[in-house]
């Protein structure tokens, strides 16, 4: 292999590389191009996570996992010029695996008397820095998660049902609920 | 036709949900937005929608822990770097090339200076400039600092780079498949993990490691095994704190403050600092900010500001234990 001559980390001459350049980069071994799809996409993934978990204690864990996956899979990448939300759905994957595995644990302490299984996560406790992360944290995940997919991320209602693996109907039927359930939330947390 | 009543609801105010949700397109979609600027029910109905996307969509103003962002980015290239190192790769024509490649490295002459503890394969005096391999041998970049003495060996699956006195700063390129590589140390070993890190040693003994990128596992006789991490520095008297890490549960030392080393002083690694903390503590949190800030610079694509945050770390930490890379963005 051959050594690279003398240069800076992060050559500040070279044009920016393209979201499918760089995982093509990454597929092809390269460390630089994970570092440099990381500094893009991170905060708004970590930002992403910390709203869907409504539990800041996961987001580091969650956001190493869904970049060490896309790591791993990047010749899988669909070609869009942004791997946002391909990277959104690798986060969403993890998320619906991580709530199984906890439907399962609170279905166990349930079983264990005079615990009733909680609809919503009981492990809410993100220090919300804003109203609607507060009122975010109220609604269930499932809720919460189709509504960031639809207006933080900006998907249409047919890539959230194929993202999510439910039908669309579903979809609408969990955005209409969740802005309801938030716009009343939100009323609440204004007032005086 | 309008629909509004006296009682201000509209029964076609759930078509705005619809048209933002993409269930009503087309003729019906016109239809609505046209019938939406005359009717305020509607209207409101669609503020509304848009102005909780718009609350969704809002940057987050909060403070941001570039340091942490920093470390986890770097356990991620680390944890991927491993599995890269793991998975099996097959490229049997490489290998006559790097055999070959190493019958043109060993020819300098050895010299050991207080090395009878010295393992693995014969330190070798070289001049002070930087030393590469032959191309397509080794993996990585060494730009020696102070005259050190050291040298460097290849074999097919483990590069040992041995450090007898001074400073080297290296560089781990990531082309892979590409050998272990190992710093043989008078009293121990540092074995790197993709990374760019400097060690110093001084009278026999390793003194001061600082980590860029990646991560190193530190070894020294006598001493449990230290991981360390990018950001992080480990020196001989400094008394290391360890964080938990998904990837490196034993040992993930904390940025720790610099102490001043003294040749003579007992290899300690749980000694109390013999300088004020608190001084040392600022001065290395100054030093660690004007790196951050010439790293946000470069991130931001000034390339003039960059050089000029560079210059100004170098002058004001002549010896900050980053000078190396530093350097290198200042020019």
């Amino acid at each position: 292999m051959a050594l690279s001559t003398r240069r800076p980390m992060r050559s500040l001459d070279a044009p920016a590389r393209t979201d499918p350049e760089l995982l093509a980069a990454v597929a092809a071994g390269q460390l630089d191009a994970l570092g440099v799809l990381y500094d893009r996409h991170h905060i708004a993934l970590r930002r992403f996570l910390a709203r869907a978990t409504g539990d800041a204690e996961d987001v580091d864990d969650l956001l190493h996992t869904t970049f060490l996956e896309a790591a791993k899979i990047a010749d899988r990448h669909d070609g869009r010029a942004n791997a946002r939300p391909w990277l959104i759905g690798i986060a969403v994957q993890h998320l619906k695996r991580r709530r199984t595995a906890l439907g399962r644990f609170f279905e166990v302490l349930a079983s264990f008397g005079g615990t009733r299984s909680a609809a919503v996560d009981p492990r809410a406790t993100l220090s919300a820095r804003s109203d609607l992360e507060h009122a975010l944290a109220r609604l269930s995940e499932a809720k919460r998660i189709t509504f960031l997919l639809a207006e933080a991320e900006e998907l249409s209602c047919a890539e959230i049902a194929a993202l999510l693996e439910v039908p669309i109907g579903t979809v609408w039927t969990r955005l209409h609920a969740a802005r309801r359930e938030l716009g009343a939330l939100l009323a609440e947390e204004r007032e005086p | 036709m309008n629909a509004r009543s006296s009682a201000g609801t509209c029964a076609r105010s759930f078509e705005a949900e619809a048209v933002r949700d993409g269930r009503i397109v087309g003729d019906a979609r016109a239809s609505f937005l046209r019938h939406a600027e005359t009717c305020t029910v509607c209207g409101r109905a669609d503020a509304a929608l848009a102005a909780l996307a718009t609350l969704a969509r809002a940057p987050d103003d909060g403070p941001r822990d570039e340091l942490h962002a920093r470390r986890e980015r770097l356990r991620l290239l680390a944890a991927f770097e491993r599995s890269l190192i793991s998975a099996p790769v097959a490229t049997p024509s490489r290998r006559p090339a790097i055999m070959g490649a190493c019958a043109l490295v060993a020819t300098v002459a050895i010299a050991i200076l207080g090395a009878s503890s010295l393992r693995g394969p014969a330190a070798v005096a070289t001049p002070a400039s930087a030393e590469r391999a032959p191309p397509g041998a080794a993996s990585a970049e060494i730009e020696p600092s102070d005259a050190p003495v050291w040298s460097r060996q290849l074999d097919a699956k483990r590069e040992t780079i041995t450090l007898a006195a001074g400073t080297l700063a290296i560089r781990v390129t990531h082309a892979r498949p590409r050998p272990r590589l190992v710093v043989q140390l008078p009293d121990g070993e540092l074995e790197d993990i993709g990374t760019t890190f400097t060690v110093h040693v001084e009278g026999g003994r390793t003194t001061r490691v600082a980590v860029s990128e990646g991560s190193v596992v530190l070894r020294l006789r006598g001493q449990a095994p230290r991981a360390i991490d990018a950001g992080d520095a480990w020196e001989s008297d400094a008394a290391p704190s360890a964080v938990a890490s998904a990837d490196a549960p034993v040992f993930a030392p904390t940025l720790a403050p610099p102490v001043a080393s003294s040749p003579r002083a007992a290899p300690a690694s749980r000694s109390t600092p013999r300088e004020a903390p608190d001084d040392r503590s600022r001065a290395a949190q100054a030093e660690d900010a004007a790196y951050l800030h010439i790293l946000a610079l470069q991130r931001a694509g000034d390339e003039q500001g960059t050089k000029a945050a560079a210059r100004a770390y170098l002058a004001r930490f002549p010896a900050g234990f980053r000078r190396v890379e530093v350097e290198g963005l200042s020019r």
